[in-house]
């Protein structure tokens, strides 16, 4: 069957388009008629997010960052969350550094709230910036389409660095000011090692210190091995009832004084004498 | 001393008259790119019959060689990535990634059109080249037929759907191989290879595939018919016409893809 060149052309024409099609799939692009939140969060510093970011919610991905602005006025009474540090102008407005505008699937927009925290995180080996949000509590009201929430600001590894060398400066600073103390406590404690280390050596050398241990280690040996013996026979029901009746014997002894024995020696006629 | 001379100036005076002509058809070809558009707008003047038989010749004639060669070009990309990446980070969990962005944005682009360049390009420079020597051209004129009408807008609209169609063929070809190597070789699942590429390829990097695609099958018949209309002499004539604009046909394509790159990556 010979087909002709219109059909060939509509045949090309048909793959290709069910390709783009299969692609776009893959690709996972949204229905445009699926509806979704967008809202805007502001940042001081990003940590490298881009448009196209993904956006997570409870670790799911669920939408997407769709615009980044800069520097622009937002009212202070619309951000839910205010993060110290931002510059309050005269006119109630406040100008954020970052204004990251997010889109989030309607499904997953039910548990963003106000009280939800949205923070820039890493993930991957290559290291690829995703904004999660921890979904908020329920009594807190939803995020509506448009409002403007305060993100939670990465931490900045340059000024980690930065403070780093300025802790290890100022280490620097007390190590050279205390030199002369830091060398003597050094060789403190160098002396208390050495010496240390002798006593120990004239203790593992000395005959005394053998004989004498090897015997006290030998009785204590002995000593738990019979307090073993009378421990295991107190436990058993003779040892019980002997251990009663010794305190049977002992409550009974108790008002036994010096009084009450010279009064009952006198009464049988002999005399003593108590010191 | 006059010897020495001569022996220098006429390369130099070769090299000058050589940069003239690809000036001069380089020049051309954006007259022609002009006219085209101009046509363009004007639904009625489109010659459908000779649109669809350059579509059969440009797109259905040059699948199988462009299937085969993205194919084999898609296999040996992703076991090189699979290979640096095993190098570099002793990991190759980023291959869909790597290679879907690769094969978007470069590799399924830009290997149909150097073949299209070099199967199509070269075929209507010689065809065009060949009317213009033997005068088929000055026939048409005095039929009354405008040769652009019909010999270049056609190819121009042909070459514009054939590229876009076969983008989109060498893109999937390209891919699949590409998942093929990852299942097979590297013990990916196809459904891990997907949902890896994902989070790598969007729609950004089809638009630029689509993109790129239309834009390099216009170029393509609009410098081979320049070339072609500007060819003098006999087959000789025809020949360097053919080389000249498959040269100029692939520098322009590999200038356009650096541009079009350029701008998809940093400002779209």
């Amino acid at each position: 069957m010979k087909l002709s060149n219109e059909a060939k052309v509509g045949f090309l024409i048909v793959v290709s388009i069910t390709l783009a099609f299969v692609f776009a799939w893959a690709i996972g692009i949204e229905n445009p008629f699926n509806q979704s939140t967008n809202f805007y969060v502001t940042y001081n510093f990003a940590g490298g997010i881009e448009i196209g970011s993904p956006v997570r919610v409870s670790g799911i991905k669920v939408g997407k960052v769709e615009r980044i602005d800069f520097f622009s006025p937002v009212d202070l009474k619309a951000i839910s969350l205010k993060e110290p540090g931002s510059d309050e102008t005269e006119n109630g407005k406040v100008i954020t550094p970052l204004k990251v505008k997010i889109s989030v699937h309607k499904n997953a927009a039910a548990g963003v709230r106000q009280d939800s925290r949205f923070y820039i995180n890493l993930a991957g080996i290559i290291g690829e910036r995703y904004v999660e949000i921890t979904p908020g509590h329920f009594k807190s009201p939803q995020i509506q389409e448009g409002a403007v929430v305060a993100g939670v600001d990465p931490p900045r590894i340059d000024q980690l660095i930065s403070q780093s060398f300025d802790l290890a400066g100022k280490f620097k600073e007390i190590i050279d000011e205390n030199k002369g103390d830091f060398t003597r406590s050094i060789e403190l404690l160098f002396k208390l090692s050495g010496n240390l280390n002798k006593t120990l050596d004239w203790v593992d050398k000395s005959a005394i210190f053998k004989t004498d241990l090897s015997k006290l280690i030998g009785n204590i040996i002995a000593i738990t091995t019979d307090i073993r013996k009378v421990t295991d026979q107190v436990q058993t029901a003779e040892g019980e009832k002997t251990l009663k009746l010794l305190y049977q014997l002992l409550w009974r002894l108790e008002p036994l004084d010096s009084k009450n024995i010279r009064s009952f020696l006198q009464k049988e006629g002999v005399k003593v004498q108590f010191f | 001393m006059s010897a020495i001379a001569s022996a220098f100036k006429s390369p130099f005076k070769n090299i000058f008259a050589e940069f003239t002509e690809q000036s001069a058809a380089f020049t051309d070809s954006f007259g022609l790119l002009f006219q085209m558009l101009r046509r363009l707008p004007n639904f009625q003047s489109w010659r459908w019959t000779e649109i669809f038989q350059s579509v059969v010749h440009m797109g259905v004639g040059s699948l199988p060689i462009i299937v085969i060669s993205t194919a084999v070009a898609g296999t040996v990309v992703t076991h090189e990535i699979a290979w640096h990446m095993d190098e570099a980070l002793h990991s190759v969990s980023m291959i869909p990634g790597f290679s879907g962005q690769f094969i978007f944005r470069e590799l399924g682009i830009a290997i149909p059109a150097m073949l299209l360049v070099a199967k199509v390009g070269a075929a209507t420079t010689a065809e065009v080249g060949t009317m213009k020597i033997t005068e088929q051209i000055d026939a048409l004129k005095l039929l009354g037929i405008d040769p652009l009408s019909y010999l270049v807008f056609p190819r121009f609209i042909a070459a514009i759907i054939s590229s876009s169609c076969l983008t989109f063929i060498s893109v999937s070809v390209t891919m699949g191989c590409a998942l093929a190597v990852a299942v097979y070789s590297y013990g990916f699942t196809t459904l891990e290879f997907i949902n890896a590429f994902k989070h790598f390829v969007g729609i950004k990097d089809v638009a630029c595939a689509l993109v790129k695609g239309i834009v390099f099958g216009a170029v393509i018949p609009i410098i081979s018919c320049a070339y072609g209309f500007r060819c003098k002499g006999g087959a000789e004539g025809v020949g360097t016409a053919t080389t000249n604009s498959v040269v100029a046909a692939t520098s322009t394509i590999i200038t356009l893809d650096f541009i079009l790159t350029y701008l998809f990556t940093f400002f779209l």
